[in-house]
């Protein structure tokens, strides 16, 4: 009994191999001389046959859409947590924002591997010396002509070049933003910018016409931080990489793209002094006007848990982004009285939530606006055309803006790859 | 005699999955995306029938990618990229079976409501050409009762019957993936074919 039991289970193996193909030219003789002869095994072949084709028959289910970036975004986020983790876990959740805008970078790499978006918390916008990697820098004390500050007056304007307003306009103080959308496709990332203020419902919004050689549009607005994670996100899922860095509150300082917030977090967890003298170097580099001494300075603001220490420079943190509430001591938002335009409404904010600006009076539409909106974000996006050649190479990848060393030590602990 | 789905591994572009996981190893994002591309649709379809579940099985694949491409520098290429991430993936997906609840395939409806996702492709072969009413309402059933008769399945005897006759994997593939001597995986096939035919013949199949 036993014996015919293993036959019986040997011959059901053996015509499940047959039925699959899986048998040498020997075996499938034998077999098919008995099929020939054993009505019984033809019946089982043929049962076998039609439970594996109507499983077969069974449509194949594609993956969900937006399942790579999901991935990509997920490979990214637990490297950079992992990382701050290894680093500083308090100073990890501080600085959520960053990491969020640094992992949508790699998103747009992926989806386009064309675009290059150039994040820096700055005041000074679109004029101003350039970094060789095209970050904006302001020099200690220079006033930011503020085309947010233009928009937050209400203007808005389809005018090219229309430096005249923009410079007649104080300077924002209270969490200003600059980003860069570098990109082939000019027409595409316009599309795209005006889709997603439309979809937060952002305005008025300044468009107007870069300076200078370069060919491309400038945007300025003001929204809530929310809503600007949201856009920053947006457009980083169509095509960028998102660097970063510091905010200058005072209408002083400086800051820069070029070095990213993993680099710095690597940097917060290097034991050597080499290491760390590295990084501050390559910062230093591209902030001109910037000594070493202060570009270790604003690293160590990046990565330590108390950021009130150094005048000056302050980081766009979570603080400020992660909540809508108003932040004490956030400075107001001046519009430009000589223009005669003004709207001093926030998007997206309640009436009753905008005040007036200290010293000043609020005013309605077509009056002279100046109000104080604590909790917006005054936001300038340029979205630049760069030839094929360049983007290229600004579409480097996180890991690969640093040298070897400092990609490994980002790499992780677990010999994870450089990914 | 069974016919082997066969999917390619080198995809228009001709960049084998050898040369982007190389590249990707450096950083290439670019590269990552690729290999996230050419593979998810395999890998998905492959999960969710052995967890039975939509989003499950979404959850699932997300985490065998992560683990898998960031396990880049650890893995050595003896066996092919995608062998290594369904390896990853099954894993997943048989372990996570076995701890959870029982699995209740649907072949029609999915849970929200909505014609489901799987029904889709049901429902576009029903509708296929001298498929009347009658027939497609047999079909469907028919497609109700052996995905029941899956889903009773051990999850790692599921995972074979998956291999194979979803897709359409051969036998030694079907080894290195789920790390199994080559008779193990026919007995495994056999005996889980054996016992679907055997719940369908209950259902009077």
């Amino acid at each position: 009994m036993m014996a015919d039991k293993r036959r019986e289970k040997a011959w059901r193996e053996l015509l499940n191999s047959y039925y699959d193909g899986e048998l040498s030219a020997k075996q499938r003789r034998k077999v098919e001389k008995a099929l020939s002869s054993d009505e019984d095994m033809r019946a089982e072949l043929s049962g076998l046959e039609e439970a594996a084709s109507l499983l077969g028959s069974m449509e194949r289910e594609a993956a969900p859409a937006g399942l790579s970036e999901s991935v990509m975004f997920r490979l990214e986020r637990d490297l950079i947590l992992e990382g701050r983790e290894g680093l500083n876990e308090s100073a990890g959740r501080r600085h959520l924002f960053l990491r969020r805008l640094t992992a949508a970078a790699a998103v747009v790499l992926l989806t386009l591997g064309v675009g290059a978006f150039v994040y820096s918390v700055l005041v000074q916008p679109a004029v101003g010396p350039r970094t060789p990697e095209g970050a904006v820098v302001v020099d200690a004390g220079e006033k930011a002509p503020g085309s947010v500050a233009a928009k937050r007056a209400g203007v808005v304007s389809e005018a090219a070049d229309d430096e005249a307003l923009l410079a007649s306009v104080e300077p924002a103080v209270y969490g200003s933003v600059q980003l860069a959308v570098r990109t082939e496709g000019l027409g595409r990332a316009q599309l795209q910018m005006e889709g997603l203020l439309d979809e937060y419902d952002i305005g008025p919004v300044v468009r107007s016409a870069l300076a200078g050689s370069e060919e491309g549009v400038l945007y300025g607005f003001m929204c809530r931080p929310a809503a600007l994670e949201g856009i920053v996100e947006g457009l980083a899922r169509k095509g960028g990489h998102v660097d970063l860095l510091i905010e200058a509150p005072d209408g002083g300082v400086a800051a820069v793209s070029g070095v990213s917030v993993e680099e710095v977090l690597a940097w917060a967890g290097a034991d050597e002094g080499r290491d760390r003298a590295v990084l501050a170097q390559r910062l230093a580099r591209a902030a001109p006007g910037a000594s070493e001494a202060l570009a270790a300075e604003w690293l160590e603001e990046i990565a330590r848990e108390d950021k009130g220490g150094l005048p000056g420079v302050r980081l766009l943190g979570p603080r400020e982004f992660e909540s809508d509430e108003p932040v004490t001591g956030a400075g107001s938002v001046a519009a430009n009285q000589g223009s005669g335009v003004g709207v001093s409404e926030a998007p997206g904010a309640p009436k009753d939530e905008v005040k007036p600006a200290e010293g000043q009076a609020e005013v309605g539409e077509g009056g002279e606006a100046k109000v104080e909106e604590p909790g917006l974000v005054a936001v300038q996006i340029r979205v630049v055309r760069e030839a094929a050649e360049g983007a290229g190479k600004s579409v480097e990848g996180v890991l690969e803006t640093g040298e070897a060393d400092e990609a490994e030590a980002w790499a992780g602990e677990d010999g994870a790859g450089a990914y | 005699m069974g016919q082997s789905k066969r999917y390619g591994r080198v995809e228009e572009g001709g960049e084998s999955d050898r040369e982007l996981v190389s590249r990707a190893r450096v950083g290439d994002i670019e590269a990552l995306a690729r290999l996230i591309e050419r593979h998810q649709d395999r890998l998905f379809n492959a999960m969710y029938r052995v967890v039975g579940h939509y989003e499950d099985a979404e959850e699932l694949t997300q985490e065998a990618f992560v683990r898998a491409l960031r396990g880049l520098g650890r893995f050595r290429g003896s066996s092919g990229f995608y062998t290594w991430l369904f390896r990853i993936g099954m894993n997943l997906a048989i372990n996570f079976r076995r701890r959870s609840r029982p699995v209740h395939f649907s072949a029609l409806e999915a849970s929200s409501g909505s014609p489901g996702r799987q029904a889709a492709g049901l429902m576009d072969l029903l509708e296929s050409p001298g498929a009347g009413p009658a027939g497609e309402a047999a079909l469907r059933e028919q497609h109700r009762r052996v995905l029941s008769a899956l889903g009773e399945l051990e999850p790692a005897s599921r995972a074979v019957v998956v291999l194979r006759d979803i897709e359409g994997l051969g036998y030694g593939e079907i080894a290195s993936i789920l790390e199994l001597p080559l008779g193990t995986v026919k007995s495994r096939l056999s005996r889980a074919r054996g016992a679907i035919r055997e719940r369908l013949g209950e259902d009077g199949f």
